[in-house]
């Protein structure tokens, strides 16, 4: 799973910290997300989504072979 | 804040009164030499359980064992967790063997695995969906509107 949040967060000229609080979790968290070692909950993914204004699909993008049904 | 303080406070509380019943029990039963030993181990531990929890770290064990965690902390928890516990369940099921071999009591060990086996598998009836009904196209046709 990929994601744009770095690039977003940069947009917006969030810290990690900033957009850590602004999503109610840990700084460390943010730190895994945007590195793709960590994949949020739906509610989590909802709150980024929401944060950025964007549908989620824009934030995540799943890889090919994750989707595939 | 009250609030916060508590869950703060919990795990090294709970570390504690869990290890002063141990080393009562040592104590009583045994000496209270080695009972005074494992009062000051469980001192240690507490103080660093109340250290590390009350400290401003950013890290995830201080988030942890602070009660302040978020979703991703959780899931460390719980992984940390289920290694200490597939650990412990090890440790026991050796102890067993070498206290059989040695000819020595060995039921406290048994009863470890025996306990942990049944609360796992109670754990997949408890957490897991059993004997989950296929929904018919007929119930589902009328739900939808």
């Amino acid at each position: 799973m990929k994601n744009v949040l770095r690039e977003l967060r940069s947009e917006l000229g969030l810290s990690q910290a900033d957009l850590a609080s602004k999503l109610c979790v840990s700084r460390q968290t943010v730190i895994s997300l945007e590195s793709g070692r960590y994949l949020p909950s739906l509610p989590l993914a909802f709150r980024i989504a929401r944060l950025f204004s964007l549908p989620i699909e824009a934030v995540f993008q799943p890889d090919e072979a994750e989707v595939r049904v | 804040m009250n609030r916060i303080s508590h869950r703060r406070l919990r795990t090294p509380v709970f570390a504690l009164v869990f290890g002063s019943v141990i080393s009562t029990a040592i104590g009583i039963g045994q000496s209270w030499i080695g009972a005074a030993i494992t009062y000051a181990v469980t001192a240690v531990v507490a103080g660093i359980f109340y250290v590390v929890g009350w400290s401003e770290s950013e890290s995830d064990a201080s988030a942890v064992i602070g009660g302040r965690a978020d979703e991703r902390q959780k899931l460390v928890r719980l992984r940390a967790a289920q290694a200490a516990l597939v650990t412990a369940v090890i440790a026991a099921g050796i102890a067993c063997l070498i206290s059989a071999i040695v000819k020595a009591a060995f039921w406290p060990y048994e009863v470890i695995v025996d306990v942990v086996v049944v609360v796992y598998l109670i754990g997949l009836r408890v957490y897991g969906v059993s004997f989950p009904a296929e929904e018919s196209q007929e119930s589902s046709d009328e739900q939808s509107p």
